[in-house]
């Protein structure tokens, strides 16, 4: 079936939507993990962070 | 045998020296308490209280990494501080072992260094410097944390004169050797020595040491930044192992470390002072950000940054896309419903409203508005009216009454109207709509009213008959009581009844003056409520110069009375079992129906001769007009008007269904059928326009260029008016003769009518050039008008491939070629730029991308498709109907439908041709929808 622009603008729009809030959970992970283990990598280098 | 100072410690054994003195471990001998006592080398030239002071100062100085002072004793000439004893080792002699420490114990010991020093920098009133910071001087406990001891205690007051001050080789900053590295670049290129400042400052920096003795004899002053460039320095030989070079120039890189810390280190010491943190905080800060500054740690944040960024972006620009596409997909469906409600107003006649629906469908162009929709622009097409070009009635407007009608009425010259409904009659403009007058009726679905002349209403008002001036606004004349009224065609009389009463009056319409009284012996009045009563059973109708009345009553009785002559009454029925009656006068005649629910009857009287001259029977109700314009009669679907005399009849319309009613004003008539069309015929009796009114029509009204159309049903009243277009014809001929197909020349000189057996060819004045009988045209396979090169010609096929070509311009045969017999197969293909249309014959046509093949869409059922061709962005599709009914389709690429185009025969480039078959051939371009938009904005205003 083919989409009228406004079909196309309203789906493709919430698609790109919810491309980005999944996009979004994965570079939480991501940025996370890859966090952890900086904070890991860095507590070895520099000691504990002090205040 | 121990020793004590002052009485009060005892020295226990010396823990070291250096160049600011002996550092002795002692006890106090009350408090048991071991302390150090440091042993000041100097001699005692400062003034008492200057020491009180310094000791003060010391003695204040409380901190975690700090050794505290706690006294200050002199004795024999020799100055003693006595201070906590620090438990541990100091670190230089871990690193004369080789010990390694690793890097983040060094930083754990940086920052506490760097908060001794903030300490001691703060200290009122000018801080207090260390001024030789070195591993020697700092001492790691035996949890591991470090104490910073062994202050030098002459950069304490900032003493001036010649005070020798102690530093250590490696740690000491350029200062302490005199040097000035103000300005120096931090890069030195190889081989280039870094240029020295030397200035005049008063400062207490003297060093025994060899680089300053060959570098300059001028003093430099010490300050926070020196103990900084020491901290740095110690710091390097923590990293790296190795002592640093003395000259801070000569300095390698550190490596062994992280190169953040590396960095920390080389600013700290950095040989220009300026270049070096300024306060220790600022170094200690260096360090306490280590974890956020690592340019890991920055490049994580910034990914984070950009990967929350753009996924914000995205959400944000999605969701901002998708609002738009909503809302653009709200707009379309109201558009589309918008158009239904404009189709479903242009249904009920209310034309005004269907174009404003339509135009409310077609909103202006803006970010939330989805492109027009073909369904809105169909909508205001047919609203319009663009390209409907034939002539006839169309609706122009509805009329809301109170209540359902009695009776529509209209003035002889049609410009005004006049409803009747419980109780009263509204008058308005036909043309408009605009009431003019309310006046009260008498209260029975009886009651009448009648126009004499254009601005005269004479209606049956409460409690008499009354004449109204509609243009003054002013009752003229009141009667007495009538319901049921007649007007004499030369409009000088009107007779009044009351539906209880038995005398009709008959009255001048001029003064109101009462001319006759006609006692009638029995009234019209019926056992029922006369609100149920249908005033159309009853006849009441005066002839054309006001001296007959006929009448008819509830018992089925009919007579005429001589209005001024009591005794010429005519009785037609004395009583019967009919109960519906209408006719009236034409001339001498006195023609009537009626109809008794089994048996309908029709009869023409003579009323000089009092003879019976025609006469019909059925068992359907004959419908009868018979006026000053004659007599006419309908039954079934057939309309005529009939010859009194001879009987001859003429064929006014001819319908599909039955007609309930109809009207005619002397040309055209108005019919309407029992599925609630109403059509209209010409002089001809040739149809010219049918209107669904979707409810059958009780009431009907023709006068000039106006009509009423009306039901019991409904209170909505549709007025229409005659609509012409010769401003568009192009072309006329002689529509006697049928033909199939019309089509204009290229060079727009002549007409072709052509049908399976033949054609003629006229010019546009339809003057007939030639008329040509096709031989063999039961063998005509199909007939192909082509337009090529600026000529026109007409190709005739044959099932044997025969093909005939006659000219368009003379209507000769060109030539007859033998050719190939064609497919029989029942299929047609059409070809425009972007389609295939396919065509079977017993199956609606589709369209498909003729590139990809792609079916785009079914087009017109229950139509044959005759004709294809494109003009711009437009297809135009040509159909018969299964009723015959020729007719176009614009449609855009999509193969929508954006126009109906009623009578379509031809398309010459972007000029539509259309044949009604009435004689007239007319033109019309495309409409772009601006152009219809602007129209109706034109219309609205």
């Amino acid at each position: 079936m083919e989409l009228t622009g406004s079909e196309l603008l309203c789906y493709g729009g919430a698609a790109l939507a919810a491309a980005a809030v999944v996009g979004g959970l994965i570079s939480a992970v991501v940025l996370r993990v890859t966090g952890r283990r900086l904070r890991s990598r860095l507590r070895e280098e520099y000691g504990e962070k002090q205040r | 045998m121990a020793r004590i100072i002052a009485s009060t410690y005892e020295v226990q054994r010396e823990l070291g020296s250096g160049g600011g003195g002996i550092v002795y471990l002692a006890r106090h001998l009350r408090l048991g308490k071991e302390v150090v006592l440091k042993a000041d080398k100097r001699t005692l030239t400062a003034r008492p209280e200057v020491l009180r002071r310094e000791v003060d100062a010391l003695k204040n100085l409380s901190h975690t990494y700090i050794p505290q002072v706690y006294d200050f004793l002199e004795e024999d000439g020799v100055v003693y501080t006595v201070m906590d004893y620090i438990e541990g080792e100091s670190l230089d002699r871990s690193l004369a072992r080789g010990e390694h420490f690793a890097q983040p114990q060094v930083i754990r010991w940086a920052l506490q260094l760097l908060e001794a020093l903030c300490y001691l920098h703060s200290r009122p009133p000018h801080g207090i410097l260390h001024g030789d910071i070195k591993p020697a001087n700092i001492m790691r406990t035996p949890e591991g944390d470090i104490r910073l001891i062994d202050f030098n205690i002459a950069l304490i007051l900032g003493e001036k004169g010649a005070v020798k001050v102690g530093f250590s080789r490696g740690y000491a900053s350029p200062e302490h050797y005199g040097l000035d590295y103000s300005g120096l670049s931090e890069t030195r290129e190889a081989g280039e020595k870094a240029t020295t400042q030397l200035a005049e400052r008063p400062g207490i920096a003297e060093g025994s040491d060899s680089l300053s003795r060959s570098r300059s004899s001028r003093a430099v002053l010490l300050d926070v930044r020196s103990d900084i460039y020491s901290l740095g320095a110690t710091l390097y030989h923590l990293f790296s192992g190795r002592r640093p070079a003395p000259d801070a120039k000569d300095v390698e890189p550190l490596t062994g470390c992280s190169p953040q810390v590396a960095a920390i280190v080389a600013k700290a010491m950095a040989p220009d002072p300026a270049r070096r943190y300024q306060t220790a905080e600022e170094m200690r800060q260096a360090f306490l950000h280590l974890h956020e500054n690592d340019p890991r740690t920055r490049r994580h944040r910034r990914r984070a940054i950009c990967a929350a960024l753009v996924c914000v972006a995205a959400f944000l620009a999605g969701g901002t896309v998708s609002f738009v596409g909503l809302k653009q997909m709200e707009q379309r469906q109201s558009a589309y419903a918008l158009a239904e409600y404009s189709a479903r107003a242009l249904q009920n006649g209310n034309v005004g409203q269907a174009l404003e629906f339509a135009l409310q469908a077609l909103p202006e162009p803006g970010i939330f508005t989805a492109p027009y929709t073909p369904q809105a622009q169909k909508a205001l097409t047919d609203a319009l009216g663009v390209y409907d070009l034939t002539d006839g009635f169309r609706p122009t407007g509805t009329l809301e009454l109170p209540s359902e009608p009695f009776d529509l009425i209209l003035s002889p010259g049609g410009s005004r109207g006049a409803a009747l409904y419980a109780y009263a009659v509204r008058v308005f403009d036909s043309e408009t709509g605009e009431t003019q007058a309310v006046l009260p009726l008498e209260p029975s679905a009886l009651s009448d009213a009648v126009f004499s002349g254009e601005d005269i209403l004479i209606y049956a008002g409460e409690g008499g008959v009354r004449a109204y001036d509609l243009e003054v606004g002013e009752e003229l004349w009141a009667g007495g009581p009538a319901t049921c009224l007649s007007l004499s065609a030369d409009g000088s009389t009107v007779a009044a009844v009351h539906q209880g009463e038995s005398v009709a009056v008959v009255y001048d319409t001029a003064t109101g003056k009462m001319r006759a009284a006609i006692p009638m012996g029995k009234s019209q009045e019926t056992a029922y409520n006369t609100s149920l009563t249908d005033p159309e059973d009853n006849l009441f109708a005066l002839n054309g110069d006001g001296t007959r009345l006929a009448v008819s009553f509830a018992d089925g009785s009919l007579t005429i009375f001589d209005v001024y002559d009591e005794g010429n009454h005519l009785e037609i029925y004395d009583t019967s079992a009919f109960y519906h009656f209408e006719g009236g006068f034409y001339g001498p005649y006195f023609a009537f129906s009626a109809y008794d629910g089994e048996t309908g009857a029709f009869a023409v009287v003579d009323m000089d001769t009092f003879t019976q001259t025609g006469g019909f029977a059925s068992a359907l109700p004959f419908l009868v007009q018979a006026d000053e314009q004659g007599v006419c009669l309908a039954t079934e679907n057939l309309a005529v008007k009939l010859d009194p005399v001879t009987g001859e009849q003429m064929e006014l319309a001819y319908t599909e269904g039955d007609i309930t009613g109809f009207v005619w004003d002397g040309s055209r008539t108005l019919a309407v059928t029992e599925n609630g069309a109403v059509h209209f015929f010409d002089q001809q009796a040739r149809e010219m326009d049918r209107v669904e009114m979707g409810v059958p029509s009780d009431f009907l009204c023709l006068a000039g260029e106006r009509a009423l159309v009306g039901s019991r049903n409904t209170p909505f009243v549709r007025r229409l008016e005659l609509e012409t277009h010769t401003q568009a014809q192009i072309a006329v001929y002689d529509p006697s003769y049928l033909h199939d197909e019309a089509r204009l020349s290229a060079d727009g000189n002549t007409v072709m009518l052509f049908r399976y057996d033949g054609f003629r060819l006229c010019a546009l004045d339809g003057t007939v050039i030639r008329e040509v009988n096709l031989p063999d045209p039961e063998q005509v396979y199909d007939q192909q008008y082509r337009r090529e090169d600026g000529a026109s010609r007409l190709e005739v096929t044959y099932y044997d491939g025969t093909v005939r070509t006659y000219s368009a311009a003379t209507g000769e045969l060109l030539n007859e070629i033998a050719g190939e017999a064609p497919d029989s197969g029942l299929y047609e293909e059409f070809y425009t730029e972007k389609l295939r249309i396919a065509s079977p014959l017993h199956e609606a046509p589709v369209a498909y991308d003729r590139t990809s093949g792609k079916r785009i869409r079914t087009l017109e059922q229950d139509a044959y498709l005759t004709y294809v061709t494109q003009t711009g962005p437009y297809v135009i599709t040509e159909y018969i109907s299964s009723q015959g009914e020729r007719y176009g389709l614009l449609l855009n690429e999509a193969c929508e439908t954006l126009a109906r185009l009623p009578a379509l025969c031809d398309v010459v480039g972007d000029t539509l041709i259309f044949d009604d078959g009435t004689g007239s051939l007319r033109s019309s371009r495309i409409y772009s929808i601006e152009e219809l938009l602007s129209l109706a904005q034109e219309g609205e205003n």
